[in-house]
């Protein structure tokens, strides 16, 4: 029996051409987008869950306080797992990681590798489950010298895994000795580094016993290190975070710097790409939205499949009619219609898995991710083959049940109820542009919002600045080599600061001023300076004035207009400031920048004069780039002959900053490119039908004197009403959706009213124009022949 | 013995609240192994009568006995089984499934009677052979003429060997000379089989091949 089915819902896909082409366009593309969809969310929700135990596992987070309100930090002070581990029982692994800021280059056999490295405790790949392919476990990571390679490095650097005992170069003037080899580690995790270092080579910097801090162990003053503890069980959360806070209290000499109720947040591991560090959505937003993509694309795809089944069902209804007759039940015509139906996911399915192979390259393009596509991997096709299960017993069964259900009689003299009328079918479509119009409108609020944020105006200027870090024995000579940078025909002003502007993260608390309110705490982000700074970023002094580059600059200050709010300071030109331990007065109050992204508050900020600071920015003129680069490349290399120079250009810096969002916004635009094309294909084949079935009609019509545009207008009216409710309706649901979205953001476009009517606009233009190709085609022909045909 | 009983039926359509009598007051006896025309201008009644007869279509009042069972109040399940095992039908426009050959339209009835793959194939391999069209079993029906449609439209009819055949202007899409055939076939079932049947015609010389004749008109059975 079911292989009779199949037969002959193999004969009607091949007999029925376009309408079956129209539809399977539309299913497949619908399924396709929904398989790259879930593959993405997949990918973004298993960030970090590459271990049995990750749900055991917590980052910690500190809670500073900061002018009344708590800052919350990723990093954390070296005691704080030391502690953990030794004082309370839930916890059953703790270990820090800190990142190799110091080595770049890593040679092999003279060739130089550009790698990333961590420092990490002893146990790490204890908490982080990963396999030792080569060495031994005890004293893995005890040497100063030893490092452990994942599997990947250790053969790409030497071709195998039994590397160990040999040696590894570092800058080309360390030596480092390989003591294991462990498994990869995935790449969306935190953990992502290829080499592993002691943490001893840290601890070893404690040996000056001038040092206020005696050890790392103890050292609560640096916030470098991530902490990650592994509980026994997720449960203990709130009893390890009180204990955690007890202990810091008790022990750290600056406890007040923390906030008191909870000094730490615990942070399930999983959860670090999605929300900030202190818990707050963030990626996560982007991912709910791509959910809610997810399902208004199947959604389309669906009701297309639905609306063409179900308005082909006059073609059908002759031959349910005669297998009723013949004795069909209607138990059995359900399932010769599921059986076609299974027939037409199976294909569109397949050819959907077949288009996403030949499309990876381009979605990994544009999700800017190593998407892996052997879907048998982990539970990935168990989920893909819910989804399509889930969407195929949705849209197959309305239509079955319909087509099963015809009374014969009716059916076989051509009176199919509900096939002309077809409520069901309008409100379908209708449901489908309202869709549509969500994604067209959430496209155009995504764009206008990103246009923003590169048109937004950050409080100084970033065109034409090239910036680099300084090498050590570059920053030696910083006066000299200040200028030769200047004597270069394309650079107009150099400066030397000590942070990039475009992503200032560095943060203080050690700030003292003069207030009444002495308890009162603020975390400020410093930045040294030189007096060529603000001029060449064409930042705005609106109080007092710059730096001179006079010795005298060491004890002033440039604040920011929210630090001189923070600090309550109506006038602060002249005030004392104390920071970093160094008393001194401001002079200058500059107009607030951007010195984060703009999902970010503008914090308070504090410029201290340093005429050497690391990091080097050069105004170009803009001519002949490539000349000026290579003439800075000239110098870094006389005094950094081992290192290739990493430059940037403050523009292109600060476009990478909202790539991921970028990234977003273009998904979105194909995205809803391809809701509104599923969507047209649906309405071209619904008004095929409808022109088909108004035949005689159109044909009486004309012959009664009808033009062609009162044809037209009679068949399209129906469905332009149907869009123009699609779009009222769908107004406030995108408002809903992309106002989610915005609150990512603290800088942010408004959503205007034109947006929403020039997405409506759009769609009814697109509508119209689908609907007409068929309609006008209807009205032009001869009526004749339509009529001949009855 | 009696196949069916028809007694007093009324059907009627309201259209602007006045009622249009369809079949009117209409009784019948049929016996098996009769073969009866109904005949009657447009609009008497003949196919709703025959529509009826099928259980395809109801009516308001009267009593309807088919082997000794009353219809009228059956369950629509019952009543659709008593109907796949005994009777079958023939249309004029043939209604065969366009998208089957031969061969599967013949075979559909028995695919809806569960009958096993092996005896599907004897029974419409049998049939097949009976009516001379086993060359043509793989071709679809858009490839035949009229009268071999029609041929292949009795031949599924029958295939489910049904007590009653009901036909409605079978040949009225046919030219005399395939008309004749299948007025001849129709002959042969009614007295080698003993399949009892009824036919709609608008045809004199169709309907002088029954044993008996029924006129319409109206909805009633006209007085002859």
């Amino acid at each position: 029996m079911f292989k009779n089915y199949i037969k002959i819902a193999w004969r009607n896909l091949k007999k029925d051409k376009f309408y079956n082409l129209i539809s399977l366009l539309g299913l497949t593309i619908g399924l396709t987008i929904a398989i790259f969809i879930i593959i993405w969310i997949q990918s973004e929700l298993s960030y970090n869950t590459f271990t049995d135990n990750h749900q055991n596992v917590f980052r910690v987070s500190s809670n500073i306080k900061s002018g009344g309100a708590v800052q919350t930090w990723g990093e954390s002070t070296g005691p704080v797992a030391v502690y953990a581990l030794s004082d309370i029982p839930e916890v059953k692994h703790a270990v820090r990681l800190r990142q190799n800021w110091s080595n770049r280059l890593y040679t092999v056999d003279n060739t130089d590798y550009e790698l990333e490295g961590a420092y990490v405790d002893d146990g790490f790949f204890d908490l982080f489950e990963r396999k030792l392919l080569a060495g031994t476990k005890e004293n893995l990571l005890n040497d100063v010298n030893a490092v452990v390679l994942t599997k990947s490095v250790a053969e790409k650097l030497y071709g195998t895994t039994d590397v160990v005992g040999k040696t590894l170069e570092a800058d080309h003037k360390e030596n480092y000795i390989i003591t294991g080899v462990v498994e990869d580690i995935p790449e969306n995790s935190s953990v992502d580094y290829k080499l592993f270092f002691s943490m001893n080579i840290l601890k070893a910097e404690y040996n000056d016993a001038n040092r206020y801090w005696k050890s790392l162990d103890s050292d609560w003053g640096n916030f470098n290190y991530i902490t990650y503890l592994e509980l026994q069980s997720p449960e203990a959360v709130a009893e390890v975070t009180q204990k955690l806070t007890q202990i810091q209290q008790k022990n750290d000499p600056n406890a007040d710097l923390f906030d008191a109720k909870a000094a730490y947040y615990l942070q399930p591991i999983s959860d670090m790409s999605l929300y900030s560090a202190a818990g707050e959505p963030r990626a996560i937003n982007t991912v709910k939205i791509f959910a809610i993509v997810l399902i208004l694309i199947l959604a389309i795809a669906c009701i297309n499949y639905v609306n063409l089944a179900t308005a082909r069902a006059f073609q059908r209804a002759k031959e349910v009619s005669i297998r009723k007759i013949m004795g069909a039940g209607k138990r059995s015509l359900f399932g010769q219609f599921i059986a076609e139906s299974i027939l037409f996911f199976g294909i569109s399915g397949l050819l959907a898995i077949g288009l996403l192979f030949v499309l990876a390259p381009a979605f990994r393009e544009l999700s800017g991710k190593e998407l892996h596509l052997d879907l048998i991997r982990g539970q990935l096709h168990l989920l893909i083959l819910t989804v399509l299960v889930i969407t195929f017993v949705i849209s197959s069964i309305y239509p079955a049940l319909m087509l099963s259900s015809f009374k014969p009689l009716e059916a076989i003299k051509g009176r199919v109820r509900g096939v002309s009328r077809g409520t069901i079918r309008r409100v379908l479509v209708t449901v489908q542009f309202v869709f549509s119009v969500i994604l067209i409108i959430g496209t155009l609020i995504i764009g206008r919002q990103l246009n923003f944020l590169t048109e937004k105006n950050p409080g100084y200027d970033r065109s034409q600045v090239l910036n680099f870090w300084m090498s050590g024995s570059m920053q030696q000579n910083a006066e000299t080599v200040k200028q030769r940078l200047k004597n270069i025909p394309g650079v107009s002003q150099v400066s030397f600061a000590s942070n990039p502007i475009i992503n200032n993260q560095n943060s203080t608390g050690d700030i003292a001023w003069n207030s009444e309110d002495i308890d009162q705490e603020l975390v400020i982000t410093p930045m040294a300076i030189d007096e060529h700074f603000i001029p060449l970023l064409k930042m705005n002094l609106i109080a007092g004035e710059n730096f001179k580059g006079i010795s005298t600059d060491s004890t002033h200050f440039i604040i920011n207009q929210t630090a001189a709010q923070a600090m309550g300071m109506t006038n602060p030109v002249g005030k004392n400031l104390e920071l970093f331990e160094t008393k001194g007065t401001i002079i200058g109050v500059v107009e607030d920048y951007h010195f984060r992204d703009l999902k970010s508050d503008i914090g308070p900020a504090v410029m201290y004069y340093a005429p050497d600071a690391y990091r080097v920015y050069l105004k170009t003129s803009g001519t002949n780039t490539t000349a000026t680069i290579a003439a800075v490349k000239e110098i870094w290399k006389e005094y950094t002959p081992d290192f290739p120079l990493d430059y940037s250009f403050l523009d292109s810096s600060y476009e990478k900053m909202y790539r991921e969002d970028q990234r977003t916004g273009k998904l979105f635009s194909i995205f809803s490119v391809i809701a509104i094309l599923v969507s047209c294909l649906g309405l071209f084949g619904l008004t095929t039908y409808a022109a088909q079935l108004k035949k005689r009609e159109i044909g009486i019509r004309k012959v009664l004197g009808a033009s062609v545009f009162q044809v037209t207008r009679l068949l399209s009216k129906d469905f332009l009403i149907l869009v123009i409710v699609a779009a009222v309706v769908a107004i406030p649901l995108a408002w809903y959706v992309m106002q989610l979205w915005l609150q990512d953001f603290v800088y942010k476009t408004e959503m205007s009213w034109w947006i929403f009517a020039l997405a409506g606009g759009i769609t009814l233009f697109i509508a119209l124009i689908t609907v007409s190709i068929q309609t006008i085609k209807a009205a032009i022909a001869n009526p004749v022949k339509s009529l001949r045909t009855e | 013995m009696m196949l069916l009983e028809l007694d007093h039926i009324y059907k009627w359509v309201t259209t602007g609240g006045r009622r249009t009598f369809l079949l009117n007051d209409l009784s019948l006896k049929v016996e098996e192994g009769d073969f009866i025309s109904i005949m009657g201008p447009s609009g008497s009644g003949k196919s709703t009568l025959l529509n009826v007869i099928g259980m395809l279509d109801g009516f308001q009042e009267g009593e309807y006995k088919f082997l000794d069972e009353t219809i009228h109040n059956m369950k629509e399940k019952h009543r659709s089984k008593l109907y796949k095992e005994y009777i079958g039908f023939v249309f004029q426009q043939y209604h065969l499934i366009d998208e089957l050959t031969v061969y599967e339209n013949i075979e559909t009835p028995l695919l809806y009677k569960s009958v096993k793959s092996n005896e599907r194939k004897a029974l419409v391999g049998d049939m097949l052979d009976r009516f001379n069209i086993v060359g043509k079993k793989d071709l679809f029906p858009n490839q035949l003429s009229g009268g071999q449609q029609q041929l292949v439209g009795i031949a599924r009819a029958l295939i489910s060997k049904p007590k009653l055949i009901l036909a409605d202007e079978p040949t009225g899409n046919l030219n005399s000379k395939q008309s004749d055939e299948i007025m001849q076939l129709f002959k042969q079932l009614n007295e080698e089989d003993g399949v009892t049947i009824i036919q709609a015609t608008h045809s004199e010389s169709n309907a002088a091949y029954a044993s008996k004749i029924i006129n319409l008109l109206d909805g009633s059975i006209a007085k002859s």
